[in-house]
């Protein structure tokens, strides 16, 4: 997912990238949301979801920060580094952390 | 004013409804003159039309290849139904139909406008619903449709997790969905401080796309296991006819068809849907198969759906028909009041029921002519090879199964148009007409 707005957001420092994301995600503590669900969600799903998006999040930072290190190390040793791997998988074999829908 | 009201309106002015229905992706949707209901209309908001669908089914009589197919438009709806910022109130299963092997929405009050940090709130019944029973069958190769036409309300991660074996822990989908989620529902369930914790939990809309992207990618790739061919998969190419033998079958039946001209064909024992196929070619309008053997259902509904067929192939045990369930019995419509149509086929069928199944033969009968005004029903007698396997290891205790009781059982209820007898071992198409 992060990945996705890396390639977006090219122009942009690290550091701005990585506020915006955490901008977005902890915006959204502050918006009110429907308590009530026409149907009981399980208090287990809720508590997946919410333990699934702060993986995501928390995988989607640490890339962040492995490329600026690598690009601290390649300004460091003077090579030339691609700015952008690509999308590559997040956690996992069956979820892909893309920003294709 | 009603409370979905607000949703209501805030849906239709996306445009969404009407994007669907031109995209034939939900039933369309008239909004009438509250005055048509007369005084009844007095705290009514709106009066909705919709045109019926030719047949209605329920996820426990479709293949497995047709429950994945609904779960992958499931969610493919919530997907397009986020983009205009619309959310899903529900996850049920029932909420989706099939025209032929193109599933359908049919609630059209089940979509509401999204809320920023809303979470999945239909996750857990999309899970019962439709993954847990494509996992019995993907990952223990057990077909879902007896334990789903029992648990209307789909298969609990609680039951599943108890069965699946250890090696699926490793997925990491498996894992999350099912053991996770069972395993925080006991600890959180009965715990009030954890419901209310969970209530004021936020989820960003990134975040909410991505499970359902990662959940669809996963879906598409479900299976069946793989455990040996079916029994009947193989049984349209190896069977006791000739080719000449099936030409003049299928001849029969073309004819049949191109003078009835049926609106709804129901195809008892339809198989890999040929006769089903052939039927809609020569003039049926939407043909209904069933049949019992998974493996010969999912390749009926991959041929419909390669071929855009008005045909649907659905689970069904002769011997034991899905009655009407759920509240007051009402629910869910059983077989019997569904199985209204214009022509039936009951081919290569009859003597599984009266000597594999021990049904009277009379009452076999009767239940197909029961179905429509007029059809064929096929008499496969004892000395065919295919009835002979049957009676391999068994007593033969059918002294009234043969073409002349046969006959005067089927003469009780319709008259005989026409006969003709299509394999040199005795098979003997009839053609019935009750009208």
């Amino acid at each position: 997912m992060l990945a996705g707005l890396e390639a977006r957001n090219m122009a942009l420092s690290v550091e701005t990238r990585i506020y915006g994301v955490l901008a977005i995600v902890f915006g959204c503590l502050f918006y009110a949301v429907p308590c009530y669900a026409y149907i009981d969600p399980g208090t287990g799903s809720i508590i997946l979801q919410s333990i699934l998006a702060s993986i995501a999040v928390a995988i989607g930072l640490l890339r962040l920060y492995w490329y600026r290190f690598k690009s601290f190390v390649s300004n460091l040793t003077g090579t030339s580094q691609p700015q952008n791997d690509g999308n590559d998988s997040g956690f996992g074999q069956d979820a892909d952390i893309q920003n294709d829908s | 004013m009603p409370i979905a009201a607000d949703d209501f309106d805030f849906v239709r002015s996306t445009g969404l409804i009407d994007q669907l229905v031109a995209a034939d992706k939900l039933v369309a949707e008239v909004i009438l003159d509250k005055d048509i209901l007369g005084e009844v209309a007095s705290g009514v908001y709106h009066v909705l039309e919709h045109p019926r669908l030719p047949y209605i089914s329920y996820p426990y009589e479709w293949s497995f290849s047709a429950l994945k197919s609904a779960a992958l438009f499931h969610l493919d709806l919530q997907q397009a139904a986020l983009q205009k910022d619309v959310s899903l109130t529900d996850a049920t299963a029932y909420n989706v139909q099939f025209v032929g092997a193109k599933p359908i929405f049919i609630d059209h009050l089940s979509f509401s406008r999204y809320s920023e940090g809303e979470y999945w709130a239909g996750h857990r019944q999309f899970c019962e619903q439709f993954i847990n029973p494509l996992l019995l069958r993907s990952v223990l190769g057990i077909a879902h449709n007896a334990w789903y036409r029992g648990a209307l309300d789909g298969i609990s991660a609680e039951d599943l997790r108890n069965i699946l074996p250890w090696r699926s822990r490793l997925s990491w989908n498996i894992l999350t969905n099912v053991f996770m989620q069972a395993r925080l529902q006991k600890k959180s369930g009965a715990d009030i401080d954890a419901i209310h914790r969970a209530k004021s939990k936020r989820l960003p809309r990134i975040g909410y796309t991505q499970i359902l992207h990662g959940i669809r990618r996963w879906i598409a790739k479900l299976e069946p296991k793989a455990d040996g061919n079916s029994v009947w998969q193989d049984y349209a190419s190896d069977n006791s006819y000739t080719d000449e033998e099936n030409r003049k079958k299928r001849q029969f039946v073309a004819d049949f068809v191109t003078k009835v001209r049926p609106g709804l064909l129901l195809d008892v024992g339809c198989n890999t849907g040929d006769y089903s196929a052939l039927a809609l070619e020569n003039g049926a309008g939407y043909v209904v198969g069933f049949d019992f053997d998974q493996g010969a259902l999912d390749h009926a509904f991959h041929r419909s759906q390669r071929e855009s067929l008005n045909f649907l192939p659905l689970h069904l045990d002769a011997a034991n028909p899905n009655p009407a369930q759920g509240w007051r019995e009402s629910e869910r419509m059983g077989f019997q009041e569904r199985a209204n149509g214009d022509a039936v086929l009951g081919l290569a069928l009859i003597h599984h029921m009266a000597i594999a199944k021990n049904l009277p033969l009379g009452s076999a009968v009767n239940w197909l002519v029961e179905m429509a005004p007029q059809g064929i029903i096929e008499f496969v007698p004892k000395a065919d090879p295919m009835a002979q396997r049957l009676l391999l290891l068994r007593e033969d205790l059918f002294d009234d199964y043969n073409a002349s009781s046969f006959e005067s059982q089927l003469s009780r209820n319709a008259n005989i148009v026409s006969s003709l007898k299509v394999s040199g071992s005795g098979r003997t198409l009839y053609w019935f007409d009750r009208t």
